[in-house]
Parts: structure tokens; sequence; C-alpha cells
């Protein structure tokens, strides 16, 4: 069963002369452990499309499904919950909470999930020692280059054991050589753990990792 | 951790903060010195107006002496009033018991006269009862052969009296007739309260009896050890008086003493409407750093709610840096609150000139209480947990789609 089911979804932003339809008639589905990238000049909608896989917008018409559910259909305190349980983000601009350490950073969704402290310590540090962060574990993100603020979110989309990671432009802030080890160590646990992902981005390199590609023009799909 | 982001975020933009909590500080110090102010010049007009001759407790004969036995000490003699006396005594807290009887009489001096209202309680009446009561000029009254009197010294003015002079006293007696009495005006005193300066004077219970062929004293006045202890002894009187079947009925204090119930109404007015200045400018404060603050954490806030932050978490989230600030605030009011209380305590700089009614003032002291510490803080929490409500809840409503798009 594809994890991910978006089935003729339109979405019209503002209305009247101001309206802008970011996305018109999307259908495509994405099988569990696929690495699906998601190319497109500014404006072709794959940011949005992102936002509708990851349960952060709704679409005006049509429905997505993911991992079985329809979030449009949730409520609040569901669609936290599954969001919390299912999908982990990774942003181009990392969006780390500042007043909070990398450890913490990481070890925040445990704690939504109701993980014991133990648990926690111990995932949290695993993860970090994967993503080369373990040592920096207490720094807070403002003592912490781009590439390693990017590793820190990875591990926090990942800490749950989420089943669809959704990454946008999670190399567009980075230099390249630092840009390459993000897009490995996504590869890794994809291959460890069958963690989808779908990465939105512009960067060819990022499409060299995928195992499908979509391309994106004016809220369509167009290949 | 709930707590401990909120805790951090305070910290994160110190300015702002610190001038939030400026607010709430220096409005929760005004309140802990007013109040404090309050507490003290209530309590002095308390004791003072308890020592005034009032006492804690007076047993009268009944009801109605309070608004006509000033000019009836016969009808309203107290029966038993020894029996009465002893009884009272008898309780631990009860400092002492003074008989006292006041009538009204003409008084003359040379081609003078007046009227005045003569107050009569022994001699040996403890000076603590007495404080209004001060002689300043001549002596207080004494055992003697010959019958002395204090006049109030706007009466001794009226009349041109000083001390030594002789006045004369013309009353009604028992049974309606009339008798007169010379006296010696040993002193002149002064009471603080204007009113009663020009219309008292003061003799010896004793003399008073037997000019007005007094059956007994039409009160008995009771002094207690406390001030506070006044309801619980009040209740113990009343049924020992309804057991023994005597007719007598006992009054608190607070019943007897308009002007201070009047004063206090006043000033606790007053501390609502300051209380309620302060709660404004606060409330105004704290919707303004919580709204800044939400504003400048959109994308984080869009973020908490893509980890599992449901839209009751974000609201907790700013509920309770609300109610950091507003804590924080009042307990360093409170501290502020009682240091500056206690400098002007010692600096003694503030002189309150004679408030309505009275002839002197006073050097201001401030004595703000733990209950108004506790109230503060109380006030000031629960004032930023109101405050931060709407931006909190403006906050938890942030579209997760626009919150991550938001630069």
């Amino acid at each position: 069963m594809p994890i991910v089911q978006v089935q003729q979804v339109g979405k019209l932003y503002g209305s009247g002369t101001v309206a802008v339809q970011a996305l018109s008639e999307v259908s495509i589905e994405i099988e569990t452990g696929d690495i699906v990238c998601i190319m497109g000049a500014s404006g072709s909608g794959k940011s949005t499309l992102l936002n509708m896989m990851g349960t952060i917008d709704t679409p005006s018409e049509g429905t997505v499904w993911i991992a079985g559910q329809q979030p449009a259909m949730l409520s609040d305190g569901a669609l936290s919950r599954f969001r919390n349980q299912t999908i982990g983000f990774v942003f181009q601009s990392f969006n780390l909470i500042p007043v909070l350490t990398a450890f913490e950073n990481v070890e925040y969704p445990l704690l939504l999930a109701g993980e014991p402290k133990a648990t926690r310590t111990e995932v949290v540090m695993d993860l970090l020692q994967q993503v080369g962060m373990a040592e920096w574990a207490r720094s807070y993100p403002n003592c912490l280059s781009g590439g390693q603020q990017q590793r820190v979110a990875i591990a926090r989309a990942l800490v749950a054991r989420p089943q669809l990671v959704i990454a946008d432009e999670p190399t567009a802030s980075l230099d390249h050589q630092t840009g390459t080890h993000i897009l490995e160590l996504m590869k890794q646990i994809n291959a460890t753990h069958r963690t989808t992902f779908v990465l939105a981005t512009h960067d060819p390199l990022v499409a060299t990792y995928a195992t499908r590609l979509i391309r994106m023009d004016s809220g369509r799909i167009v290949a | 951790m709930h707590l401990k982001l909120a805790f951090r975020n305070l910290l994160r933009n110190k300015r702002r903060t610190t001038l939030t909590l400026a607010s709430i500080v220096s409005g929760v110090i005004s309140l802990m010195v007013y109040a404090g102010f309050i507490h003290y010049s209530l309590w002095g007009l308390r004791e003072s107006t308890i020592h005034s001759g009032l006492g804690h407790i007076q047993i009268v004969k009944n009801e109605h002496y309070f608004t006509s036995g000033a000019f009836d000490p016969f009808g309203f003699s107290l029966d038993r009033a020894t029996e009465i006396t002893q009884q009272i005594r008898a309780l631990p807290q009860v400092r002492y018991v003074v008989p006292q009887s006041t009538f009204g009489s003409t008084i003359g001096f040379k081609d003078k006269t007046g009227l005045v209202m003569v107050q009569a309680v022994p001699v040996n009446t403890p000076k603590d009862l007495l404080r209004f009561r001060r002689v300043i000029q001549g002596k207080d009254l004494s055992q003697s052969n010959t019958p002395e009197m204090v006049l109030g010294v706007g009466v001794a003015k009226r009349l041109g009296v000083t001390i030594g002079d002789q006045v004369t006293l013309l009353t009604a007696t028992k049974g309606g007739g009339v008798n007169a009495m010379d006296v010696a005006v040993v002193g002149i005193s002064k009471s603080g309260i204007r009113e009663m300066d020009n219309i008292y004077g003061y003799i010896d219970w004793e003399l008073a009896s037997h000019f007005l062929f007094l059956d007994g004293p039409s009160v008995l006045i009771g002094v207690l050890d406390q001030t506070e202890a006044t309801n619980a002894t009040l209740r113990q009187i009343n049924a020992g008086l309804k057991q023994k079947g005597w007719v007598a009925t006992a009054r608190p204090w607070h019943q007897l003493a308009d002007y201070y119930t009047q004063a206090a109404g006043f000033f606790y007015a007053l501390m609502v409407v300051i209380k309620a200045i302060v709660v404004l400018v606060s409330v105004f404060a704290i919707i303004n750093t919580v709204t800044m603050s939400v504003f400048e954490r959109v994308r984080e806030i869009g973020m908490l709610r893509i980890m599992g932050s449901t839209q009751g978490a974000i609201m907790t989230l700013f509920i309770l840096e609300g109610m950091m600030m507003g804590l924080l605030g009042g307990v360093m009011g409170v501290v502020g609150g009682f240091g500056v209380s206690a400098i002007l305590n010692l600096g003694e700089w503030i002189y309150i000139s004679p408030p309505p009614g009275m002839s002197e003032g006073y050097v201001a002291q401030f004595k703000p209480t733990v209950w108004d510490a506790m109230e503060c803080v109380v006030l000031a929490t629960g004032v930023s947990v109101l405050a931060s409500i709407y931006p909190a809840f403006k906050a938890s409503k942030i579209s997760v789609a626009e919150a991550i798009r938001f630069k």
C-alpha cells in the first residue's frame, strides 16, 4: 500500500482577482521506502505539494491520504499525534528551536510522544551519534554551523521513527560538501529503516540520490 | 519541557522582559507600600479609637443606650454592675473593666456659661484607656477631697478657664431634681479629635455617682490584651450574661466606632482604585510583551506544531510565559515593597497632615503584611495569566503552513 496517495488535489490561495492556483489536479502515489525528489522552478507548487503530504496544509479540492489516514478529517489533537508519530520534517532553514540545545531539540518530539526519560536519552544520543553531532549535544543552535544545524534537524525529523520524512530544500543553505554529507546520511537512513523520503529541491545533486523524480510546473506534475 | 521553554523564552529578549518586569515590579511595590501605609494608619486609628475611652467591648443595659443613653444616665444604669464586672474580669484575655457614665451638663465660669459632655470614669482607670485624654496643662484627675475636673482644650479656651479655676456644673439628677457642684479645673486635655476637645470634660466616676445620685454606671468598658480577641470575647461575655439572666448586652468596638469604619471604608475603596490602575498598566505591558513574543516566533510556533504540539500546548506555552513574568514580577515587587517600606520607616520622612476631624498629624509608617505580599503575588500572576490568554490564543490559531513560510 502506498504511504502517500494524492488524488486530484488542487490548492487555491486567496480569492477573486488575487487568487493564485498553487496546485491543479495533482495525483501521485509514493511507495514506502522510496526517495522521491520533486523538482521544479520557484512557484511551481512543489513546496505546496510537500505541505499537503506533510499535513501542514489542506487541499482546496481532492484528497490526500498519508499512511492510511486522511489528515483533513482529523481533529487538532489527532492530527498533532499523527504528525508526531508518522512524519518527520526537514527544512532549508533548519527551524531548530533556538532556546533548546541540540539534544533538547531532538528530544522534543519524544517528549510529546510521552516516552520515558531513559528511552529518550538513549534514542536521542544514538541519533546524534549517527548524524555525527553527539559531541555538540549540549550546544545551542546559534553555536552550530549550518551543516551541523541541518544534521540536528535530520536527527529531530527521525527521532520518532517516522514512516515518512518531508524535506523542503534540505541542502539549499549548505555548501556542496555539507550537502553531500546530508544526502548520504538520508540515503543511509532510508536503507537502514526503509524510511520514505520526499524531497523538494531545484538542486540537481539531490536528484542523483532519488529513486523517483517528479517534475512540476505551474502547479501541475509534468513528468 | 513547556516550563523550561517558557523560562528560556523569557530570557531571550532580556530588554523587553526587563521592561515588562519593571512595570509589574513598580506596580506591586506601589501596592505594597500603599497597603502598608493603610494598615499602619488604620491600626493607629483603631488603637487610638479603642483607647479613646471606647474600649474593646462595652456592656450596656440594652441597645437603646447607644442612641439615647448619653442624656439619660439614670434610665440606663446597669443592674448588677459589680457581678458583671467580676465575671468579665475572670476571663483571661480581659485586662481590666471600668465603669463609665456620660451626662450632659451646663458649665459656668464667671459670666460665661456653656454646655459640656461629662465623661466619668474612676480616677484609677489605667492610663492606656485614656490615651486620648492627653493632659497638656496641669495634671490628670487624682484621689482628692476636693472635686476635680479635666477640661477639653476647646471647652477651656471658650470659657477662658485656666488651671486652678473653679467652674460650676449644673445638671438634672435622678428623679428630675437639679444639682450643682463647684469643681476645680486641674488639667486641660487634648484628644487629637477637635470635636471632642470642644465639648468634653472629665471627672471621677465616684464623684459623678454622688453628684447625679446614680445607681450604677451606664457602661462597663472592657479592655483586652489583644484587639484581635474582641469577637471571641464578645461571644463569651454575651453567653455568660444570657446564662446568668442578667439584663445587659455587650457590643464590640467596631460597631461603635463610626469614624473608624468610615475611614477604613474610604481607605479600602481607594486601595481598589489604585489596584485597578496598577492592573490596567500591567495588563497592557504584558499583552504587548506576549504579542511581540508571538509575532517574533511565528516560525517557531509552526515548527512546534509540526513536531506534534497541539494548539492547546502552544497556548499553554505563552500563558506560562506570562504567568512566569507575573510570578517573578510579583515576588520581586513584594521584596521591593518590604524593602522600600523598611527604608521609609527608618527615614521617617513622610509627615501626614491631620486627617479630617483630627487636630494632629503623624509620621507615616508602612507596615505591609504577609497577607498583602501573598495577595500581590497572586494578583500579579493572575493578571499576567489573564493578559496572556488573548495573544496565546492567537498564537495557537496560527496556520502551520503560513507559520513555516513566515520570514
